[in-house]
Formats: structure tokens, C-alpha cells, sequence
């Protein structure tokens, strides 16, 4: 299997997703942090995109200029194919894992 | 919905800005801030700030930023282009063309100004070179003597001869020691009652060529002066004796020295502090001296002396090795003059460091530290103004050219390319006023030459290639120095302002900066007129001053080989004298000598100036005598009497001149009675205070006779005395009057105010003319408000009141700052050099404020006249 990916990384491929066309650092880091309860730096979470940029799972654009961020623009992330079959991938593997261990994954009630 | 109150920390922001260029970091930064904006809602705005900032170091420090950095590509700027370049001075051209009455003004006075520039550095520039030829240049030194009489330090740049003597003995670390004495003068004979004079030539030790390279047209350097009576000429001597130059070999007498065979002509050389017609052995000056044709000078070890001792030190000497000996003998002339209470140092001198060192009894050529110096502080006075002008007018016409810089800032132009432009345009502007002022330096560098003394000599001012590029270095400085202050106004301007409506006039003017410029011009202008009138008030009060003796139609005569008493008889029978006395030196050529003499306490030296006079000279001079009597008729083989001056006696403490008469001491190695006291008198130039001063008798001194003339028919008398003169003798009738003289010692204060009344005029029209600019700029601007006024009903008279008061208020300022500084700084400064002086007067200083106002009343009338009487229809017409 190539291009491994890691936790955050699937996290951040994931929100992506789940923004669509609105993925841009900030909403990205809000995003996540609303869902998972924790903390994010903006530095780690640009690191990670930026390793995502570079394995291909990431394409980026800028979009238009804005009123509120002094008139800067943002840059929208988008998932690239390889980035969303790596998404499968890694997905595919945790179906095949909990299926195979459901048995022993049930939770004591 | 943002909070527009708070703001993140700038200089976080600063440091990512700096650290990876806004095209990389553009989305990063927007998404701080707006992480700050929901940060200011939730929290405080201090803990905002604080997130902010750990944020921004997260970031900065974080793998995505380094990516980043190394994945981008900056596209080279392309402002250093050729193609740029040659589109800002397009557009340089096109606005100086648009602008044609600006761009002369502005050309103009950058040349005018730039001239004087140039004409400091190519003084400087020959300076630098000024015995540069030699190969062994930095090896060098010359021993200057430091004189401490303990009222004063001098440096003198000679030293003794037997001190070269001892160097030659034991000096360790010197290669060559050689001796110049500057004495040998005099008069070549080419027929029977012909001579050719030449006023300066050097006795040297024959390794004088082995230092000093000077190229030799013929002859050989290693043997021409190892021969005592062996002669090199200088080019210009030997052209002037034969016709050809061709002197090698040729025998020619020298009048009173003997003959001498030419072994060598030098040729026309670069620059040297040396300056000489003739070089002469030293073995030839030993000999004329134990001939008796000399004077004995060789042992002497008086602390001033007319020789001079340079040193070639060894390679990697520096020349520590030879301080030991210097000290002992520093300390055996200290001590061999009892009678004379001095002390003697030496110092060693680099060869290039001569030309600029203030030293006293120069060898030949002297520039001078101070002088030079003045001069380039000068020409930065008037070249600043200038520049004041460029920028003033620039910014003033700022207005035309805002909508050109809107747009480039728009279409992409940063400000430091906006403030290059600017600068590249500036550099043009003022490498075009190169070209002027290069015009205008050679039409004015002979008239300066003239102006400096002995100009011609020290400085030739030749444009060679280092000084062309020396020019082209100027130029662009004083087009950055000049451009600086617009362009960096124009790299400020808010693009979206000057596009929008170009009445945002008021705030593009810069008023305070300009005005603030205008006054300075004006100062300094009138600093220039101020110093000029005050320096010819000066130059007057010296002319006419009093100097405490008759100087009216007294003609010096030098005596030469006529003796006093034919002299006297032969002269004194024509009608048309009154009186004749003798003296050894004349007034206002200013050789008098000087002796020290021990005070009555015997720990003191004092020294004491002396003249050498016949009993006639007080008397005709008109020198009032305080007490005693003059010099008796009877002279008597020994010298007896001294007569001595006011100051004399307060320094030495005899008591009233009546007291002191009679009393004796010990004066130039003769016990001598004081026979009469005269009243103060100026024997030294005004710059001098009054100084102990002796009148001694005797006739061996004598090298002038004073003809007092009853001043009917001046020419006819002078006629007389050249024929009668000329049956006595064969040598030339030398003769000037005390007056010219007098006038030619003040021929200082003529080169001041020359060089200051030029430079006021320099300094005084680049400032009327940017003044024109700015008056014509602000008329214009101001057309319409003065066609609404009209039709207001203000008549004309009162339409220039508007215009012109705030003119006027700024002059007024000039004035009022102007005033006081330049009579502080003429009054500590400039006449403090002369302890005689004429007071800073009312009249002066009212004639220069009177001459600044007429000139200012004039262009701002003219332009505001122009405008005010436009017809207000025409220029309404648009409403």
C-alpha cells in the first residue's frame, strides 16, 4: 500500500472532505477541533497539509479576496483522487480488522 | 463583525512578513488574523494577543512554512533591468521636457552649484597627487621641528643641519639622509648688465635623486651634484636662458656665487611640495660660506633654520630605531641656547602627509589643512541649497506627477521602486547639470586660480581621467542627496488618493518640509552677503588703517650693491626728496627678525623683534618718539643704542619709557643702552598683536633705503631716481611703494573676498532661483482662488498681499535666524584671526538684508503681479 497516513493526517483528509468547497486553514482547525475536543495549533495543522500537499492527497487554490481577514486570501484545500483512494485504502483496512475481530472488540456492558 | 479596535501585534507580524515574502504567506497571515478577530470575542484581548503571537511562532517555526520557503521560486525583481532603467529615464526625459521652465532651474542651479564642487575636488585631487611620483613614496619622512618658546608650540618644517649629520653616523634603520636648504638664489648672468633672477633653488646633498625622482630632461642623476659648483636647471629656467634648453654642459655665473657648469636640466614634473629652479650641491654652499659669500649657517643650531631633513627608511622601518638619537639631540639644541629659552622636539612626517600639515617656514609649496578644509565646507554650502532646490521644486510640482506614480503603484510598483525611479530621475537630472557645471568650471577655474595665492603653482585644476570619474562619483551623490528627499515622498503616496480627485493638494504639498527648506536657502544666502560685506568692511579698515607710521608716498628702494652713503648723496640731491633713511627690512613685507633675550629675572626669555635703522628712519617715518632721542648722527664703529617700543618695556618691566632710558642689558649677544621709546606701532600684519619690538644701528644690516618723496609729479621723480640709479650701478632699480606694499600684505583678505563675494553670488542665485520656481508653482495653483477673489471684489494690490505674505513671512525668519548667526560666527571666528579689526556694523548688515529683500521683492512681485492680474474670466471659465 502506498503513502501511508497517519491519525491527524486522516483527520485533516477527512474534514476536508466533510467542508467541501468552504476547507480553508481556519475552518479546517475549527472544524476539528469541534468534533474531537482537542486543541490544534495552527502550525501543526499547516505541516500536516503541508506533507499532504506533498504526498498528492491535497490540491490547493486561492480563492478571492476577502472583507474581514484585512483582505487576504484564503487557500481552499481540495482532495486530489489519490488522496481519496488512500481515504478508501485506510478505510478498507479497519472494515477488514473489525470485522475479523468483532468477537473480541465487543464492549463488556 | 470584526472588532476593528484591536489589532494583532505588529511586530510579530513584521518578523513572519520578513522571515517568508507575502506571496507565500498571504493565506497563513489572513488566517491569524482572523483566528485573532474569533480570539478577541471569546477571550480578552490581551490573551487574544498572546495566542496570536504563540500562534505566529508555531507557525513560523512549523515544517509547513519551511516547505513552503524551499518550494517557492521568487520570480527575479526586474527593476534592476536594463530595460527598466531605460524606461525611467524615458520617463525622465518626457517630464523634464513637460516641465521646461522647472528642468532649466533646476539644471541650472545644480550646475552652478556642482561648479564650485568641482572646482574643491579637483583641488583635492591635486593635492592627493602632489609628490606621488617618487617609487619609494611611503618610505619617506621628513623631520619637522617643534619650537616650544613656552608662550607657543610652532612646527617647523625645517630642521638643523648637523642633525642630518648625525643621523648619517649613527642613525640605524635609514637608508638615506638627505639635506635641502632653500637659500640658493640669485641672479644668472647673461650679458654684461643682463641677468636672469630666480627666486628659489635648493642646496642638496648629492642622494637627492636617489629619494625623490624627479625625471631629468638631460644629465645623469647618480653624478650631476657629487662636483661642488655643478648646476641643474629647471626646464622653465633653462628654456629661458637658452633658447633651445639645450644647458647641459654650459658654464653660467651666478652673480655674487661664482660659475657653475650645468650637469642636468629637470624636467616639468608632476606636483611637488618641492618647488625650484636650480638644485646646487651642499658641498658648494660649505664653500661659499667659508668664501665669506655666505652667511654661516651650517652649524647652526638656532631653533629656525632654512634647512630641511628627509629621511629614506629602510624597508620595514619605522623609524623607532632612529628616536634616540632625535631626543639626544632635541635636547643638546634645547640646551646649547642659554640665552634663548625654547625647547626642541622632532617629528617625523610622511611624504604624503606634507602637503596637507600646517607647518611654519615651508620648504616650497604649502597647502594647508585649514584652508582646504574652509573651502570644501564652502562649496557644501552652496551645493546644499541646490539640492534644497530640486527637492523643493520637486515636491512643490508634485501634484503633475502623482497620477503617473497612482498608477504604476497600482499596476504593481512597490515604493522602493517608486523611490528608485525617483532617484534615477534625480541622477539624471544632475548628470545632465554635470555637463553644465563642467562648462561653467572651466570658463571659471583660471579666475580662481587668480584668486588663491600663488594658485597657479599649487594647483593646476587639469581634468584628467580620476578626476572625471572622481566628477562622475559627485554627481550621482548629489543626485541621490538631492533626490532622496522626493522620492521617498513619492514612494509614500496613497495610490487610491491620487487617483481619485487631484485636489488632494492640500495634503500633498508637504507644506512645512518646503518651507522649512526655503529658509535654510536663506540663511545661507545671507550668511554669504552678510560675510561678504562684513570681510570688505574688514579689508577697507586695514586699508586705511593707522598703522603708526607715515606710509604716504615712500618709496622702498632695495639697495643691493650701492652703498648708503653714495645713496644717499646721489639720491638725496634730486628736488623731489624730502628725506632718505635706511632700514634691513621694510614694512608690509613682513621679514622682520627676531632675537630672544633673557628678562631681568634670568628665568625668562623674551622674544624681541628688531629692525635695523639709520638715524633718519624714525624721523622719517613720522614714528613718534615717547622719550629719549633718536639713533645719534656720529656712528661709531660699535653698535651702542637701542630704541625700543611701548610693549618692550611692559614685557620686560623697565618702567615709564622716561625711567627706562639709560639702562643697558645684553641684546643679541651686545651690551646696548636704551636711548629712546617710541609709541606702539603695527610692524606685523594686523592679524598680529603689537609685539616687543627693538630699532638697532647698524649699516651691515641694511638692505633697503626708504625714499620719502614731496608728491608733486610722482612719475617724473621716479624717472629721476631709475637714472640715477643707474649711474651708480649696474644691478636692476627695485623700487615699490610702502602703500602697495601695505596693500599687497592684505593680499589674504583680497583672495576672501573674492573667493567669499563669488560664492555669495553662487549662493545668493541658486536660492533666488528656486525661489522663482517655488513663487511660479504656488501662483499657478492658485490662479483660480485669485480669479474668485477678484470677482469679489479685491483689487490687485491686495490680491499680491495674499500671495506674497507668506513669502515674506519666511524671509522675514531667514532674516531674523540669519542675523545673529552670522554675527556670532564672523565675530568668534573669521576676525578673531586678526586681532586689528573693524566692527561688525548696523550698515552692513542692513545694506545685505536690504540687497536679499530687493531680490526676493522682485520675483515675488513679478509672479504674483502676473497672476493677480490675469482676467478672471479666463480662468473661471470652467465653473
Amino acid at each position: 500500500m502506498k503513502g501511508y497516513i497517519g491519525e491527524f493526517e486522516e483527520l485533516v483528509l477527512l474534514t476536508v472532505a466533510v467542508l467541501g468547497d468552504g476547507a480553508y486553514g481556519v475552518s479546517i482547525k475549527e472544524d476539528i477541533e469541534a468534533r474531537s475536543n482537542r486543541a490544534i495549533s495552527i502550525g501543526a495543522l499547516h505541516s500536516t497539509i503541508a506533507r499532504l500537499e506533498e504526498k498528492g492527497f491535497l490540491k490547493s487554490f486561492l480563492g478571492g479576496a476577502t472583507q474581514e481577514r484585512g483582505g487576504r486570501r484564503k487557500r481552499f484545500y481540495q482532495l486530489t483522487h489519490s488522496g481519496k483512494a488512500a481515504l478508501h485504502d485506510i478505510k478498507n483496512l479497519r472494515d477488514e480488522l473489525w470485522k475479523k475481530s468483532k468477537a473480541n472488540l465487543a464492549l463488556d456492558l | 463583525m470584526t472588532d476593528v479596535k484591536h489589532h494583532p501585534p505588529r511586530w510579530i507580524k513584521r518578523i513572519f512578513e520578513w522571515y517568508c515574502s507575502p506571496e507565500i504567506a498571504e493565506d497563513l497571515l489572513g488566517d491569524m488574523d482572523e483566528l485573532f478577530y474569533h480570539n478577541v470575542q471569546k477571550f480578552s484581548v490581551q490573551r487574544a494577543k498572546w495566542k496570536y503571537i504563540f500562534q505566529s511562532l508555531a507557525l513560523l517555526f512549523s515544517y509547513g512554512v519551511k516547505s513552503r520557503r524551499r518550494n517557492y521560486y521568487r520570480i527575479p525583481d526586474t527593476y534592476h533591468s536594463f530595460a527598466m532603467y531605460k524606461s525611467y529615464s524615458k520617463i525622465a526625459f518626457r517630464s523634464l521636457a513637460k516641465q521646461k521652465v522647472f528642468a532649466v532651474i533646476n539644471i541650472v542651479c545644480l550646475a552652478v552649484g556642482m561648479s564650485v564642487g568641482l572646482i574643491a575636488l579637483a583641488a583635492w585631487v591635486d593635492i592627493m597627487q602632489v609628490d606621488n611620483f617618487h617609487t619609494n613614496k611611503e618610505r619617506i619622512y621628513r623631520i619637522n621641528t617643534e619650537v616650544d618658546d613656552f608662550n607657543n608650540k610652532r612646527i617647523y618644517a625645517s630642521s638643523h643641519a648637523p642633525l642630518a649629520e648625525r643621523l648619517r653616523s649613527e642613525g640605524t634603520g635609514v637608508d638615506e639622509v638627505v639635506s635641502v636648504n632653500r637659500t640658493f638664489v640669485g641672479e644668472i648672468v647673461v650679458a654684461s648688465n643682463v641677468s636672469i633672477p630666480f627666486e628659489q633653488g635648493y642646496f642638496v646633498t648629492p642622494n637627492f635623486f636617489k629619494v625623490f625622482n624627479f625625471p631629468l630632461l638631460a644629465g645623469n642623476a647618480s653624478t650631476a651634484l657629487t662636483k661642488p659648483f655643478t648646476i641643474l636647471l629647471s626646464q622653465e629656467l633653462a628654456e629661458k636662458l637658452y633658447r633651445d634648453g639645450q644647458a647641459l654642459g654650459k658654464v653660467i655665473e651666478i652673480k655674487g656665487l661664482g660659475n657653475f657648469e650645468v650637469t642636468g636640466v629637470v624636467a616639468t614634473h608632476p606636483r611637488s611640495h618641492f618647488f625650484f629652479h636650480a638644485l646646487t650641491s651642499l658641498g658648494t654652499l660649505e664653500t661659499l660660506e667659508e668664501q665669506g659669500k655666505l652667511d654661516r649657517t651650517l652649524e647652526s643650531v638656532k631653533p629656525v633654520t632654512r634647512f630641511y631633513t628627509y629621511l629614506l627608511l629602510g624597508e620595514g622601518s619605522d623609524g623607532e630605531s632612529i628616536e634616540p638619537v632625535l631626543e639626544q639631540f632635541a635636547a643638546e639644541v634645547t640646551n646649547a641656547s642659554t640665552e634663548k629659552k625654547v625647547a626642541v622636539t622632532y617629528q617625523l612626517e610622511q611624504l604624503a602627509d606634507i602637503p596637507m600639515s600646517e607647518t611654519y617656514n615651508d620648504v616650497g609649496l604649502s597647502w594647508g589643512y585649514v584652508s582646504v578644509m574652509i573651502f570644501f565646507f564652502l562649496s557644501a554650502l552652496v551645493l546644499l541649497p541646490a539640492c534644497f532646490n530640486y527637492a523643493n521644486i520637486s515636491v512643490a510640482r508634485a501634484l503633475k506627477r502623482a497620477k503617473e506614480i497612482g498608477l504604476r503603484k497600482v499596476s504593481g510598483g512597490e515604493s522602493k521602486h517608486i523611490f528608485f525611479q525617483m532617484v534615477v530621475e534625480t541622477i539624471i537630472v544632475s548628470l545632465i547639470s554635470l555637463g553644465g557645471a563642467m562648462v561653467l568650471f572651466y570658463l571659471v577655474r583660471d579666475a580662481y586660480l587668480d584668486m588663491i595665492v600663488h594658485g597657479s603653482r599649487t594647483f593646476s585644476l587639469e581634468i584628467t581621467p580620476l578626476t572625471f570619474l572622481v566628477f562622475l562619483g559627485f554627481a550621482i551623490v548629489t543626485g541621490f542627496i538631492a533626490g532622496v528627499l522626493p522620492a521617498s515622498y513619492f514612494a509614500k503616496l496613497n495610490p487610491i488618493q491620487t487617483l481619485r480627485n487631484s485636489s488632494a493638494s492640500g495634503k500633498l504639498s508637504k507644506v512645512s518640509i518646503r518651507k522649512g527648506l526655503i529658509v535654510v536657502q536663506f540663511v545661507l544666502s545671507l550668511v554669504f552677503i552678510l560675510g561678504v560685506s562684513i570681510v570688505i568692511k574688514q579689508y577697507r579698515y586695514a586699508l586705511n588703517f593707522d598703522y603708526g607710521f607715515h606710509k604716504e608716498n615712500t618709496l622702498n628702494v632695495q639697495l643691493k650693491n650701492v652703498s648708503e652713503k653714495v645713496f644717499k648723496s646721489e639720491i638725496g640731491r634730486l628736488s623731489d626728496v624730502q628725506s632718505i633713511s635706511m632700514s634691513s627690512f621694510v614694512f608690509g613685507n613682513w621679514e622682520s627678525s627676531s632675537e630672544y633675550m633673557m628678562l631681568p629675572n634670568q628665568t625668562d626669555s623674551l622674544e624681541v623683534f628688531e629692525m635695523f635703522v639709520d638715524e633718519n628712519y624714525i624721523q622719517n617715518f613720522d614714528i613718534k618718539m615717547l622719550a629719549g632721542v633718536g639713533f645719534p648722527e656720529e656712528r661709531s664703529g660699535e653698535e651702542h643704542y637701542i630704541i625700543v617700543n611701548e610693549r618692550f618695556l611692559e614685557k620686560t618691566g623697565l618702567g615709564t619709557p622716561h625711567e627706562a632710558l639709560g639702562k643697558s642689558f645684553v641684546f643679541g649677544d651686545k651690551p646696548l643702552t636704551i636711548r629712546g621709546v617710541v609709541k606702539n606701532f603695527n610692524f606685523l600684519p594686523l592679524h598680529d598683536q603689537i609685539r616687543p619690538f627693538a630699532f638697532r644701528c647698524n649699516p651691515d644690516h641694511f638692505r633697503f633705503a626708504s625714499v620719502r618723496l614731496r608728491s608733486n609729479e610722482i612719475g617724473a621723480t621716479l624717472a629721476a631716481l631709475e637714472s640715477t640709479w643707474n649711474r651708480l650701478t649696474d644691478q636692476k632699480f627695485e623700487a615699490r611703494f610702502l602703500e602697495h606694499e601695505l596693500e599687497d600684505s592684505l593680499v589674504n583678505y583680497k583672495s576672501l573676498v573674492r573667493i567669499f563675494g563669488s560664492l555669495g553670488v553662487v549662493a545668493v542665485t541658486i536660492s533666488c532661483l528656486g525661489l522663482l520656481a517655488v513663487v511660479i508653482s504656488a501662483a499657478e495653483s492658485r490662479v483660480r482662488e485669485m480669479g474668485i477673489r477678484k470677482v469679489f471684489g479685491a483689487n490687485i494690490i491686495s490680491l499680491m498681499m495674499t500671495m506674497a505674505s507668506g513669502f515674506m513671512k519666511l524671509i522675514a525668519i531667514a532674516i531674523v535666524i540669519a542675523t545673529p548667526l552670522t554675527y556670532l560666527m564672523f565675530d568668534a571666528f573669521l576676525l578673531k584671526l586678526y586681532v586689528y579689526r573693524a566692527s561688525i556694523g548696523v550698515l552692513e548688515l542692513a545694506a545685505g538684508i536690504g540687497l536679499l529683500l530687493t531680490l526676493v521683492a522682485i520675483i515675488v512681485g513679478s509672479q504674483t503681479f502676473r497672476v493677480a492680474r490675469i482676467n478672471p474670466v479666463d480662468t473661471l471659465k470652467y465653473e
